[in-house]
């Protein structure tokens, strides 16, 4: 296999005049004009955290791949002399330990600013080392696993970013210009969804043993700030949580022409918002909870047979919902009952009518993850899987979703019951891995196009014409951005993070598996 | 752990325990050493577990089989009981109008079912169900109600010693158990991911939780059944006033069960006196096997009871 680089795995849209986007390639952040289609500004996640044995040349900047540091230079010239300081920042508790015995995992190094060293580790460590955790083989070489970064959210009214990263188990708010980093949170386990609610003052962070947090974003967010606070635990107020992997949280307020009972009137006899948390995990279920009183819970939307992966409130304020099953859900999220249920199956064999295709679709599917093809022995996948990996809702009631490797934005409008149709499918030029919507109706996204050198190619489409077009948004000379390259023998792991959504069915190796 | 059994390191015990389970026993009660297996269950884990999608798709026959009737929406691939529950072909109790009730009353981590065989006479006209993780524990609690159920059938005549592993004071006086042992009932769940999926809001008026695992060490506190954020759950299966019956030997545990549900806005404890005149109180404390453990070795019993508050405004 040829080089290839890695491509766009999440991009976040943010209405500027300029409007930007904002694209993560692995461990960067990239800060990109959509008119002018200059890189604003870049930032690199710290280094992951060490697990296992230090390696010796965890000192040496090389922990960082050195392909990355090439790209970074002819990216911004600002951004090797950052890297340089993550590099060292990030080494200050490591230098010494190699003669050490190993003292398990630790899981985050204090993040980077270009003109402020770093914290001093100590807090960090003693804070860390009560939670460190034994089920890693001390035995295994370091290895200083890629710090990816995972959503990130635009905070309109606050004119910043809430960007989590998965290895380092953190969530930062980055200035929208500089990106600099303005305030970080050290978070209790692995991210896996984020929301913002309250007025954009909170956001909420679901993680990978299915708590919820909420976090409160400090008002004197100026673009002055130089360093950031010390990353604390403290801040995080524990609001729900299921005992299943989280995979996906959203909020809902109810208006108070529907509140349908007297009791929801406040103290002026005026009928108020009710507001909710909407929740979704690996055991199949959709939960509503009351906010801010979530120690009460509203419903569940129990339907599903398979994990939920994603939800959206329409502009009709229906839910809709989607995971391994081979349909979406359209629910009265209120009531918790099933109003619809839109099978992709039909949508799949129409796009792909040759069995032939399909059966080759199926084989490149199945190469996205190891587990998958081990579990190749027992049930042979023939078919296409479903795992929806996104769903958006954009201007004009469209629906744009997007299954996990099959390379179309399927279209879907919301009429007037809050039930959805589809309305077609548009080709891209590779499984899109990242998607967002941005104003009258257009979608920005990240494709994989596999061994080429396009790397982090970035498309856009119109989805509110009848037959939308994709383009790209580098044009000429530059075709994507530069992200790393991934080299052979990576292509597993690199894969198995880009297509994690296949990843939640049971039965192949999820969350704690039978013995 | 799995349905299918684990490899067993002495495979004489184990054809032992095979053929015991093969055997029709009718109406004797089980003996506990065909049933073993380890104390602990991981609740993360998927397991093998068959649950309905929702409430109203549960098909209960299995489980209570004189008061629902066959569903067969939702198969029940483990099927521990099918064979012999369907032998015994509807032994409807008079004037038990089917499909009516529910269940009101859940034993969570059920054990070897000492507390639903207490209560069963207790409340007979309620529907109690036992949920327990680990399968073994539960095809045992299993067999000795079908053995139960049986005895009330046949009007309940061996004499007392016949029988090995017999409990205590269970089968002298079985012909007059109000009830006859068929409002009890056992299923093999994890309450900690899928109680939604087997009970609708406020369905039940009673929970126990009876000697739950300790799970001392402060990263595994996520694992204990008493959580800050399962009591939400809890909250909302249980109608208001609704009551979470606790007990422990684990004082620390006590405390920790205590805090969080006091801390709890939808829930008030007990008084004292109100705790100690509550007959499940008294059930709780002797009834189960736990309990009768931690009495023979003289140890302390920590109770907590909490009722379920009006939903807020």
């Amino acid at each position: 296999m040829t080089s290839r680089r890695h491509p766009v795995q999440t991009l976040t849209y943010a209405p500027f005049t300029p409007p930007r986007l904002y694209a993560a390639i692995a461990e960067t952040l990239f800060s990109i004009s959509t008119t002018s289609h200059e890189i604003l500004a870049t930032w690199h996640t710290p280094p992951a955290p060490l697990q296992g044995k230090v390696a010796p040349q965890s000192k040496n900047p090389k922990t960082q791949p050195e392909n990355e540091k090439e790209d970074a230079e002819e990216v911004s010239p600002s951004k090797a002399e950052n890297e340089a300081v993550t590099a060292e920042s990030g080494d200050v508790e490591m230098t010494d330990s190699t003669s050490q015995p190993p003292i398990g995992k630790r899981k985050r190094s204090p993040s980077n600013t270009p003109t402020k060293p770093a914290p001093p580790s100590d807090h960090v460590e003693s804070k860390k080392s009560k939670r460190s955790k034994k089920h890693k083989p001390e035995t295994v070489a370091a290895k200083l696993l890629p710090n990816y970064i995972g959503q990130i959210v635009y905070i309109p009214t606050k004119h910043i970013l809430a960007v989590t990263t998965l290895e380092d188990k953190s969530l930062r708010l980055l200035d929208c210009d500089s990106l600099e980093v303005i305030k970080e949170w050290v978070l209790h386990k692995r991210p896996s969804a984020i929301t913002i609610t309250d007025s954009n003052s909170t956001i909420l962070v679901g993680d990978k043993f299915g708590d919820v947090y909420a976090y409160s974003i400090p008002n004197t967010t100026t673009t002055t700030t130089t360093s950031p606070s010390q990353p604390e635990l403290a801040d995080a107020k524990l609001l729900l949580g299921h005992v299943s992997l989280l995979t996906t949280l959203t909020t809902v307020t109810l208006p108070p022409s529907q509140t349908r009972s007297t009791t929801a009137q406040n103290a002026n006899g005026k009928a108020a918002e009710k507001q909710y948390i909407i929740t979704a995990d690996r055991d199949e279920h959709i939960r509503i909870t009351n906010y801010p009183h979530t120690h009460a819970i509203h419903t569940f939307c129990l339907s599903h047979t398979q994990f939920v992966s994603r939800l959206l409130i329409t502009s009709q304020n229906t839910l809709l919902s989607g995971g391994g099953d081979d349909w979406l859900g359209v629910w009265d999220w209120y009531s918790g009952t099933l109003l619809q249920q839109v099978g992709l199956r039909e949508i799949i064999a129409g796009i792909y009518p040759d069995e032939e295709e399909r059966g080759k679709l199926v084989e490149k599917m199945k190469g996205y993850n190891t587990r998958r093809r081990r579990r190749e022995g027992e049930e042979e996948e023939r078919e296409v899987v479903v795992a929806v990996r996104e769903i958006l809702e954009v201007e004009g009631g469209i629906v744009v979703v997007v299954l996990e490797g099959v390379p179309v934005l399927l279209r879907f409008e919301v009429v007037e019951t809050g039930r959805v149709e589809y309305r077609g499918f548009t080709r891209t030029p590779g499984p899109v891995l990242s998607l967002t919507g941005a104003d009258g109706g257009r979608v920005y996204f990240g494709c994989d196009v596999g061994d080429n050198e396009k790397g982090g190619l970035v498309l856009y489409a119109d989805m509110g014409v009848e037959e939308p077009r994709v383009c790209e948004l580098f044009e000429g000379e530059r075709k994507g951005l530069e992200g790393v390259r991934v080299e052979e023998g990576e292509e597993d792991a690199v894969n198995e993070r880009l297509y994690s959504v296949e990843g939640l069915r049971k039965g192949f190796g999820g969350m704690g598996e039978d013995e | 752990m799995s349905a299918a059994s684990p490899p067993v390191a002495n495979p004489t015990k184990r054809q032992k325990r095979i053929d015991y389970r093969k055997a029709d026993h009718h109406d004797a009660l089980p003996q506990k050493k065909y049933y073993r297996q380890r104390a602990h269950a991981n609740p993360f884990s998927d397991h093998r577990l068959s649950y309905p999608i929702r409430p109203d798709e549960m098909d209960w026959s299995d489980y209570f089989p004189a008061f629902f009737s066959k569903k067969r929406k939702f198969d029940d691939e483990d099927a521990v009981n099918d064979d012999e529950v369907e032998g015994i072909q509807n032994p409807s109790v008079a004037g038990v109008q089917m499909d009516t009730k529910k269940v009101e009353i859940a034993d969570i981590g059920c054990g070897f079912g000492g507390l639903l065989i207490s209560l069963a006479p207790t409340f007979p006209e309620t529907l109690i169900l036992g949920m327990e993780i680990r399968t073994q524990v539960t095809a045992y609690v299993h067999d000795r109600i079908t053995a139960l159920r049986n005895q009330c059938l046949s009007g309940g005549t061996k004499g007392e010693g016949e029988q090995e592993g017999l409990e205590e004071g269970e089968s002298g006086e079985s012909e007059s158990v109000p009830g006859g042992y068929q409002n009890i009932g056992i299923i093999r769940a994890n309450a900690m991911k899928f109680l939604p999926n087997f009970f609708e809001k406020h369905q039940l008026k009673k929970m126990f939780f009876c000697f739950p695992d300790p799970h001392f060490k402060a990263r595994k506190h996520k694992a204990r059944i008493i959580s800050p954020t399962l009591i939400a759950e809890y909250a909302y299966i249980l109608r208001p006033g609704g009551i979470i019956y606790t007990i422990t030997d684990v004082e620390n545990l006590h405390l920790w069960m205590a805090k969080h549900l006091e801390e709890h806005p939808m829930f008030e404890r007990l008084t004292e006196e109100e705790q100690e005149t509550d007959v499940c109180v008294k059930i709780m404390r002797t009834d189960t096997e736990e309990g009768k453990k931690v009495e023979r070795n003289k140890g302390s019993k920590w109770v907590a009871c909490f009722r379920r508050r009006e939903d807020p405004v």
